[in-house]
């Protein structure tokens, strides 16, 4: 089993690699001059070789992109040109908000998808399973923008002075970092893992005891997750029904079936744990969609988490940004899909066979 | 031995044959797979909405009862207001003459104005201002005495006086208070809000806010507060007052003369008067205030604004008349100006550039007090006593006739776009549709029409969604029949960079390909590819965007699909026969991994279009005025709280084109699903 | 055996080698020796049968004789001709006279094409379409025009960037522009093509089909509407349609009842003597070999271990392997007693097959000898094939008790 997740680890290598090499190649082929975009009207040819010497564009290509690399592996992805910080700065005010965001969307996600796929296959051809049906194929097809500002307007406006009323946008108060609550006397730096925990939007309150912040942050947070979760939520159910339904068919639960096995037993006991490997990919897959959708649902409910970030480092075309949270996220990625591979094993013994 | 020697190889006889023929037809395929479509219901939806859709985005310039790229405000159209309510034709949209916004209560209303789409009305101690789209009382405020005048500025201050006293409101509060003279019945701001005046019947005070001058004569040093410049004293009681629209000119009409008064120089003076032989009984600038129209005795004249101040134009008619009112509009630049009065039970209208009477438009019996032209002079409408009339302008049609027992005060035609009047009676207001014109989805932020826009979409949509799919889907199946036939280093470096492409989440590589295609690429496709054409630069960037991101899937899905096929011995056979690999790659092994490409790519369009939508609400895709959905959403998106039809429409279609190929993507997998077949 | 001498393919010390690839880097782990060294000369107009267990190469003999899949070394002679020399464009046309018959029914159709398609496609490939020609001389130069300019580019490059990294991209785009160029000239190369209407092809068609015993209305059909035996008809059709003068049959009837087979023989044989074909006949089913060849040539583990003609075979078999073969023939006759001689172990793996005579791990007689000298393939009269230390004539048997002696402290049985 070790060998199989070190082979899995090894061969996520060459695409980290191809990765690195993707983005680096992203700011060399931009149209604009990284001298003339940065310094703007001050950009003379002299201020520009001493500028190009400076970074270190004067090398040859594979010198840079080995510096290139270097950086990386230092974790210095640069200054961002339009908040006059260094990105890992950056990265540090915004993941902790999206990691929230996806992982509560993921949550909201499987907890509701998976026993409604379950109950669809359960009850087969019944109101139900046609309805969950219905619904799965409208969530698939469903703008997240769309349905993000839709959620807004049902629970912001329409259930105005009502105990439904969710906010439609914003965050939450802010609340004092975990860390002073706690009298620690910690190193809190800029990027520090301290700093990363205490932007945490709901973890932060709940760990400095504060429930009435924690409840505020999380309210702001249940309409992006909704409507962040909805896609994967309805694929989720989709794919659990379908592939639960193909497992009851299958010739050992029916043979549990003859041995007088009730019903929920079958489903529970025999069908359920080969039905989730299906879903368990889909899962992991599904985190791609919910980085992308990340981006336009903090976009439309103004959360200031990586895909805000992103959105007005594109608008403001501020490359160092765009590079390197592209290349987190896509590294993220990489990671959740290695992830799901490791966890295959534990659910499928076949694979530790091999 | 195994072997007997049995009788030669026994066919069916060709009469056999020809029966089995007859009974069971050679079927192929593909029209197997046909016919399972057809038997998943699924898929027959799918299918029914995609016959939909192409046939709306074929024959959307027939279908669409708008210009989708226009501001209607362009085009003489009445009713286009501002992201007027959704009405949707089967629901029963209001009808002209149904009331939209009924304002009633037991006291007297004692004025009516409109700004921006909100109602400031006067109603005993209060000042009520409502919103007229969705007929809201926006605030209240309430006085300690009777209030008997109110104006509105353009920044939402609002004047008012009430018990001998002036009051300036900002933000439901009061900012400032002055003592006025006795019976206050008028007062209005400026058309710059750094003056206002108020007006008994006889005299006319000018005020002044020295805040926002370093300089001015009528302020004493130092000054930075509201100063009464003076007082104009008036020799008859005034008939009407009006703001010129830019300089600091007043307008007023009392006795047998239109004074232009200002108070620039320190001093309250008239600096024109315009001399009348008979009593002045209504005087209007013009929207540019260059001109002057006045009615006196059965006369209806135009003057300039400025020096020298004379008389341009002189229509006579048969009987006195009242109420004149301006019609103007601006056709193809060319100036069409109506001029309209009323005289007894009849609305006269002239025709400014030929000195024509273009009309003389009677109704009722009661004599009519006042006519006034819409604001894209297509609609006359003028009141009597208890009567409305509304007249289109085209043909004289009276189209409208509403009588009531209450006394009718003024009519003033919704702004900017017409199609709706605001009658004010005496104790009530009423917002009254006055044409039968729909717009069955509303109208957007730029004032155009919702409902064509989003049949404009549907071709956008398709055609992205088709176009970049079928992209993807030759770059993806040749590298991934490339990469299955020939194998070995071939296949690893193909595959490894679609593995680093899959790596990244499909929208965030398609933001950064954007970011990386200028628009030159674009302009190159757009001029090279005749199809392109209609297509603007940033949708085609995303687009390119969108088929690079689904390159990979297609390449895997072709790959696996050559693997599997490579090994069965009718492509040995064809090798056998001399046929070349290419031959054999693209005519023999293509037809057979076809079927579940077909299938990703019909489910591909659907990501596709959802793709180009993200791309456009971030503003990298489409740009305006192209008519694409997400544009569309993403530009309504700030108003969305008051205007949620223009946020839902989109979004439905989308989703129900989305839907559409979703449906019938999963209907072609299982009817091509291999267990099935064969 | 009309002419002796006349040989239609001799195939000289023919090796078919497979690597095997594993690990992350994909490394040689090992040679799979499908084919190792086999000599076979095969007679105009004759019909050679090829025997062995399943695994033993003899599929893989058929189909690299063909030149289905790449030899690794030996030679084979076809009319005179090396076909392993032949470039693409000069095997093309050869590819006329010599076809093949597959073993399964099922995936030897394209399932998406329609019969008539199917039975056309050679005639096809071989068309003359002299409108094509221009443009495969044109691609053919634009190919030389691209590796000129690639080469003398590269020089200049080099020179100019002292850049690798760029060099090599470079080196890379050129080079698939000019295997582009290179493979489209190839699908559309014209050479020893031949003049043929639609209507020929057409009547050709249904000639071929006519020849199997098929339809002229089946032409319109998919491969799923027919029989097993009526495909493996489609199949042979396919191969006559282009008048081969050589045809590989590889186990044409194995995968069909007992009762088709029969058919299917018949016609094989029938077609054999109408058209004077000559056919190899790979099988490893004895009592087919017998009801149609007229000689036999016996495989184990990738050599040949014996050829004789069908009656000396049957007759006569030397080799351990062929009698072991023999005796597992069923005979009809139930009071019939025969000895069976039953072959103990497995097959040994072609990965690492046993040194010198491959047989000799199962074979009865083995010797210590067999273990360390490979036996040679010798005639032992009559036209009679075998490789057996035990079957040499006098003059080659081995002598001498001490070699033996001596040799035994080497080998392991």
């Amino acid at each position: 089993m070790t060998g199989y997740i070190l082979r899995r680890l090894i061969l996520a290598i060459p695409v980290i690699i191809g990765i690195l090499f993707f983005t680096f190649a992203l700011t060399r082929l931009l149209p604009s001059d990284p001298c003339r975009q940065q310094l703007q009207e001050h950009a003379t040819e002299a201020v520009c070789r001493e500028f190009n010497r400076r970074h270190g564009l004067d090398q040859p290509i594979p010198e840079q992109f080995r510096r290139y690399l270097g950086d990386i592996a230092r974790g210095d992805f640069g200054d961002s040109f339009e908040y006059g910080y260094s990105v890992s700065r950056l990265m540090v005010e915004r993941f902790p908000r999206t990691l929230e965001l996806t992982v509560y969307a993921m949550l909201f996600a499987i907890i509701v998808g998976v026993p409604l796929g379950i109950i669809s296959a359960y009850y087969h051809h019944s109101a139900i399973d046609v309805g969950t049906m219905v619904g799965a194929n409208l969530g698939v097809s469903m703008p997240v923008f769309w349905l993000g500002l839709m959620l807004a307007y049902v629970f912001g406006v329409l259930l105005k002075d009502t105990i439904f009323w969710l906010p439609p946008g914003g965050s939450g108060v802010d609340t004092r970092p975990f860390y002073e609550v706690w009298g620690l006397s910690v190193e809190a730096s800029e990027t520090s893992i301290w700093t990363f925990i205490a932007h945490m939007d709901t973890l932060n309150p709940l760990l400095g005891g504060n429930l009435a912040g924690f409840w505020d942050n999380f309210r702001h947070m249940i309409l992006p997750m909704a409507a962040l979760g909805t896609i994967p939520l309805s694929i989720i159910a989709r794919m659990s029904r379908s592939s639960l339904l193909e497992v009851l068919g299958q010739n050992y639960v029916r043979t549990a079936r003859a041995k007088g096995v009730r019903e929920r037993g079958v489903v529970f006991k025999h069908a359920f744990r080969n039905a989730m490997l299906p879903v368990v990919t889909i899962i992991g897959l599904s985190f791609g969609s919910l980085l992308s959708g990340a981006v336009l649902t903090e976009t439309v409910f103004g959360l200031s988490g990586v895909g805000d970030a992103l959105f007005s480092a594109i608008t403001g075309r501020d490359y160092t940004v765009v590079q390197a949270f592209t290349i987190v996220i896509a590294i993220i990625f990489v990671f959740v899909n290695l992830v799901v591979d490791i966890l295959y094993v534990f659910l499928d013994p076949r694979i530790r066979l091999e | 031995m195994g072997i007997t020697d049995s009788a030669p190889a026994q066919e069916p006889a060709p009469e056999q044959a020809r029966a089995f023929d007859i009974i069971q037809p050679p079927k192929g395929p593909w029209r197997e797979t046909f016919e399972n479509l057809l038997r998943t219901p699924s898929a027959v939806v799918g299918m029914i909405l995609m016959g939909f859709l192409i046939t709306i985005a074929l024959l959307a310039p027939l279908i669409a009862p708008h210009d989708p790229f226009k501001s209607l405000l362009d085009i003489p159209q009445e009713g286009a207001v501002r992201r007027s309510s959704p009405c949707i034709h089967l629901l029963g949209c209001p009808k002209a003459g149904d009331t939209l916004i009924d304002i009633s209560g037991d006291q007297p209303v004692g004025s009516v104005q409109l700004n921006n789409e909100r109602l400031l009305l006067t109603r005993g101690n209060a000042v009520e201002v409502w919103r007229v789209e969705n007929e809201e009382l926006l605030f209240t405020l309430t006085h300690d005495e009777p209030v008997t005048a109110a104006s509105w500025r353009s920044d939402q201050a609002i004047l008012t006086a009430s018990d001998n006293k002036l009051f300036i409101w900002k933000e439901r509060r009061i900012i400032e208070e002055f003592e006025s003279e006795d019976n206050v019945k008028f007062v209005l701001w400026s058309n710059d809000g750094t003056r206002f005046i108020s007006a008994n019947d006889r005299a006319i005070s000018f005020w002044f806010d020295c805040a926002t001058a370093d300089f001015a004569p009528s302020c004493p040093m130092g000054t930075k507060e509201w100063v009464k410049e003076g007082v104009a004293e008036l020799e008859a009681d005034w008939t009407s007052i009006q703001w010129h629209s830019d300089r600091p000119q007043l307008m007023v009409a009392s006795g047998n003369v239109v004074q232009l008064w200002d108070s620039t120089a320190g001093v309250v003076r008239a600096f024109a008067t315009l001399e009348h032989d008979e009593p002045v009984t209504s005087a209007l600038y013009n929207k540019r205030g260059t001109r002057i129209l006045t009615t006196s005795g059965s006369t209806l004249r135009t003057w300039w604004a400025a020096s020298p101040f004379e008389e341009i134009q002189a229509f006579q008619y048969s009987a006195p008349l009242t109420g004149g009112s301006w019609g103007e509009q601006t056709l193809g630049g060319r100036e069409d100006v109506r001029l309209s009065a009323v005289s007894g039970n009849h609305l006269i209208v002239w025709d400014s550039s030929s000195g024509e009477q273009s009309a003389d438009l009677s109704a009722g019996d009661e004599t009519l007090i006042a006519g006034v032209v819409s604001p894209l002079a297509t609609q006359y409408a003028a009141y009597s006593d208890t009567t409305l009339y509304v007249w289109n302008a085209a043909d004289g049609e009276l189209v409208l006739t509403q009588e009531a027992e209450a006394a009718i005060r003024n009519v003033i035609w919704r702004q900017p776009n017409g199609g709706n009047v605001i009658v004010h009676r005496e104790n009530s207001a009423h917002v009254i549709k006055t044409t039968n014109f729909q717009y069955i989805l509303g109208i957007d932020g730029s004032v155009r029409d919702q409902f064509s826009r989003l049949l404009y979409g549907a071709r956008v949509s398709l055609s992205v969604g088709v176009l970049s799919v079928s992209m993807a889907i030759i770059l993806g199946t040749v590298a991934g029949l490339v990469a299955g036939y020939v194998g070995g280093w071939t296949d690893n470096v193909i595959m490894r960079v679609m593995d680093v492409m899959l790596a990244f989440p499909s929208l965030i590589l398609a933001i950064a390909v954007v970011t990386i295609l200028g628009a030159d690429i674009a302009e190159f496709f757009i001029r090279t590819i005749p199809f392109f054409g209609f297509l603007d630069p940033g949708l085609v960037n995303a687009l390119i965007a969108i088929s690079v991101v689904f390159v990979p899937a297609y390449a895997r899905v072709a790959r696996s699909g050559v693997l599997s096929v490579k090994e069965y011995d009718f492509i040995e056979a064809y090798r056998a026969l001399g046929a070349t690999p290419g031959r054999i790659l693209f005519r023999r092994i293509l037809p057979n991994v076809l079927a579940p490409l077909i299938v990703q790519a019909t489910l591909g369009i659907g990501t596709a279009i959802l793709d180009a939508a993200a791309l456009s609400f971030l503003g990298l895709g489409a740009q305006p005025p192209i008519a694409e959905w997400g544009r569309m959403l993403s530009e309504e998106r700030a108003q969305f709280q008051t205007a949620p039809h223009l946020v839902l429409f989109p979004g439905l279609a989308i989703m129900i084109t989305v839907l559409a190929f979703n449906l019938l993507g999963d209907g072609l997998r299982d009817a091509l699903d291999p267990r099935l077949n064969r | 055996m009309k002419n002796t001498d006349d040989f239609i393919l001799d195939i000289q010390g023919l090796k078919v080698h497979f690597e095997m690839k594993g690990g992350i880097l994909q490394r040689t782990t090992g040679v799979v020796k499908a084919v190792d060294g086999i000599d076979l000369k095969i007679r105009r107009g004759e019909i050679l049968g090829l025997v062995g267990e399943s695994g033993c190469g003899k599929t893989t003999v058929g189909r690299a004789v063909l030149r289905l899949i790449d030899a690794t070394e030996g030679e084979v002679y076809f009319e005179g001709k090396n076909l392993l020399d032949q470039s693409p464009k000069t095997l093309k046309p050869m590819r006329r006279q010599m076809q093949i018959v597959f073993q399964d029914p099922i995936s030897s159709l394209d399932p998406r094409t329609k019969i008539g398609a199917t039975i056309a496609e050679g005639l096809k490939v071989h068309r003359l379409q002299r409108w094509k020609q221009p443009f495969s001389t044109f691609l053919a130069l634009l190919e030389l025009a691209t590796d000129i300019p690639l080469w003398l580019g590269l020089r200049w490059l080099h020179k100019r960037l002292r850049e690798p990294a760029i060099l090599g991209a470079l080196i890379g785009i050129l080079g698939s522009v000019a295997s582009f160029f290179r493979a489209l000239a190839a699908e559309w190369d014209q050479t020893g093509n031949i003049e043929i209407s639609n209507s020929q092809i057409r009547q050709k068609v249904l000639d071929a089909l006519q020849k199997v015993g098929l339809e002229k209305t089946h032409t319109n059909r998919f491969p799923h509407e027919f029989s097993g035996g009526q495909r493996q008809r489609i199949g042979i059709a396919r191969a006559l349609v282009l008048d081969p003068t050589f045809i590989v049959l590889d186990e044409p009837v194995s995968a069909l009842d007992v009762s088709i087979q029969s058919q299917v023989l018949n016609l094989l044989k029938d077609l054999q003597q109408q058209l004077d074909l000559t056919l190899l006949f790979i099988a490893h089913n004895m009592s087919v070999i017998e009801h149609l060849c007229d000689r036999i040539a016996v495989m184990y583990l990738g050599k040949i271990v014996e050829v004789a003609s069908r009656e000396e075979l049957f007759k006569n078999p030397q080799h351990p392997y062929t009698q072991a073969l023999m005796s597992a023939i069923p005979i009809p006759d139930p009071k019939t007693k025969r000895e069976r001689i039953i072959l103990e172990g497995d097959v040994p793996s072609p990965l690492n097959p046993p040194r010198a005579c491959r047989f000799h791990t199962r074979c009865r007689e083995a010797i210590e000898i067999c273990a360390i000298d490979e036996p040679p393939l010798i005639d032992i009269g009559n036209g009679h094939m075998c490789a057996c230390h035990l079957r040499q004539p006098e003059a080659a048997e081995p002598t001498g008790d001490d070699v033996t002696s001596v040799l035994s402290e080497v080998s392991p049985s």
